[in-house]
């Protein structure tokens, strides 16, 4: 699958799951992983395109800065996307923890109502670094 | 005055959100397709039981984890407190179904021990100290007032029945605990026999805290284990849109290999009739993924909540497992708990024949004499009006009579719950 393919899925995926996906910035460098205050700036290991899930591998001295803020912003390139979870799963060493994302953390165990952000970040973005059309 | 609606209408209208959510995910993916390997995955796992929980046990202590094995509800207790300091303190916990069968917050509060559950249904039965009335969905047969009430009470101040207000309140109570707490509890939606890896699916971010403290606790039945990673995919798509109607959670945790300073883990394979149940006669009941989806189709669940079933495995599966995970909750006329009418074989997504095994339980229970005396009284009847001759012609006009106002055998309703309580 070209990278514009999947892009295009990641797009339609993200609006059902409540992920913002853009285009970096022409000045927009590919950044350090860094935790400022509310927000994370993750290097994403994967992204699935069909589901619009930040997959991130490691230990949890990264992760649990991460899991810990409002926002997250998650940077891809093209060799970032995979198609399905299961692709996802194979990039995984075993190492430590593969979590994935799939939008804000949310509940509905209240009368079935969904409700937006409990423990997990609450806003994601996907933020598409190179040549990716999206 | 706030309307407090009833548990069943509660129920109904919380199980037909879930059903609706779950007709439109399934309708959009090749549903049948997706049972068929999820099915597979699960025959495998009851048929191969103990190669694979053997071959689980190996892989995850080479991952760094200590794998312990518990044969009871009182020994999987010991096997978790065995791996804590003695001195009690703060727990958090994160949805198991395997710790609220074997009793593990009431036996760790007991020892002195403060236990958080989490999740947001989950902590709202524990504060009413309730058992869930829904393997997935704790809360369901409890209206947003009823919520409001009981935690304006814990809370010490008058809370409003928003449900975005009611999460935030509990969301602002759990995170110094969530953040804070050394120790986690939680449970695994399924193992990987090949990697040792242990798997956990959830919405909230909670259960990230509890698998990440410093001591981490795995609670499980070992009939969570599967063979492979690849069996992973179609399990977890079957269980998330069969439990909410979502095509997946938001987190899904792989749990690998120990990493240099992170949780020192232990995991309690928790073996409670599983074993036996995955030999028996009703061994495809051992397939279960617990999603829950048999509970909200089904008219009797629908109709008296999942409390009504006085065990902690509910609803049409309930009355296969419970027998053997939990035999002395179990009541003795549960396979009665049924209309046979098959929504709940329809729906299982790893085609479990639930309906036609309830019936099997029926007859079981007939074989053993156990059979209610209102029901055995009853078909002794019919068969005596089948048999024909004086009695039967004195006798069929009664039945009928019985058969057209259906209020007539409310009578043994009544005789039956007299008997139960």
């Amino acid at each position: 699958m070209s990278a514009a393919t999947l892009a295009a899925r990641l797009i339609d995926a993200g609006r059902e799951s409540a992920v913002a996906v853009r285009p970096a910035r022409p000045d927009e460098p590919w950044p350090e992983e860094t935790v400022d205050g509310d927000t994370a700036s993750v290097i994403a290991d994967v992204v699935v395109a069909g589901s619009a899930a930040v997959v991130l591998f490691g230990d949890d001295a990264r992760l649990r800065p991460i899991l810990s803020c409002r926002a997250l912003v998650a940077h891809a390139r093209a060799e970032t996307l995979v198609p399905e979870f299961g692709d996802a799963l194979d990039r995984f060493d075993g190492s430590g923890r593969m979590i994935s994302i799939c939008g804000p953390s949310r509940t509905a165990d209240i009368e079935k109502k969904l409700v937006i952000g409990v423990h997990g970040p609450r806003e994601i973005t996907v933020v598409l670094h190179g040549d990716i059309p999206p | 005055m706030t309307r407090i609606a009833a548990p069943t209408t509660n129920t109904r209208k919380a199980a037909d959100v879930t059903l609706g959510k779950r007709e439109q995910v399934a309708s959009t993916l090749p549903w049948e397709a997706l049972r068929d390997r999820a099915t597979a995955a699960r025959r495998d796992t009851t048929e191969n039981l103990d190669e694979l929980v053997a071959m689980f046990t190996r892989a995850a202590t080479a991952a760094g984890h200590k794998v312990v094995r518990a044969a009871d509800n009182a020994a999987a207790c010991r096997e978790v407190m065995a791996h804590l300091s003695s001195v009690p303190q703060v727990v958090i916990k994160s949805k198991s179904m395997v710790t609220e069968e074997i009793g593990l917050r009431h036996h760790m509060e007991a020892l002195g021990f403060t236990v958080y559950e989490t999740d947001l249904g989950e902590w709202i039965v524990q504060v009413r100290g309730e058992l869930p009335s829904h393997v997935t969905a704790p809360a369901i047969h409890l209206s947003a007032a009823q919520i409001a009430e009981t935690l304006s009470g814990v809370l010490g101040k008058s809370l409003s029945s928003d449900p975005i207000a009611l999460t935030g309140v509990a969301t602002d109570f759990l995170r110094q605990p969530l953040r804070a707490s050394t120790l986690g509890i939680s449970g695994a939606n399924f193992l990987i026999a090949e990697t040792g890896e242990v798997v956990v699916i959830e919405n909230e971010g909670n259960a990230y805290f509890c698998t990440s403290a410093a001591t981490h606790v795995v609670v499980t039945g070992i009939d969570k284990v599967i063979r492979s990673r690849s069996d992973l995919p179609a399990l977890l798509r079957v269980l998330t849109v069969s439990a909410t109607g979502q095509p997946q959670t938001v987190y899904t945790h792989v749990i690998g290999r120990a990493t240099p300073g992170g949780p020192a883990r232990t995991i309690v394979l928790v073996d409670n009739g599983r074993t036996e149940l995955a030999k028996s006669a009703y061994a495809e009941a051992s397939r279960c993924i617990r999603c829950g989806a048999c509970m909200v189709v089904c008219p009797v669940f629908r109709q008296t909540t999942g409390h009504a079933y006085k065990t902690v495995y509910p609803g049409p599966i309930g009355i296969l497992v419970a027998p053997y995970l939990e035999p002395e909750a179990t009541p003795k006329d549960a396979p009665f708990f049924s209309t046979l009418c098959g929504a709940c074989s329809d729906i299982c997504p790893v085609r479990i024949p639930i309906s036609a095994l309830i019936a099997k339980r029926r007859e079981q229970l007939w074989r053993e004499g156990g059979t209610p005396v209102m029901v055995r009284q009853g078909v002794s009847l019919w068969k005596r009006a089948q048999a024909g001759g004086v009695l039967g012609v004195l006798l069929r006009p009664f039945l009928r009579a019985l058969l057209r106002y259906p209020r007539l055998a409310r009578l043994g309703q009544l005789t039956r719950r007299e008997g139960r309580r």
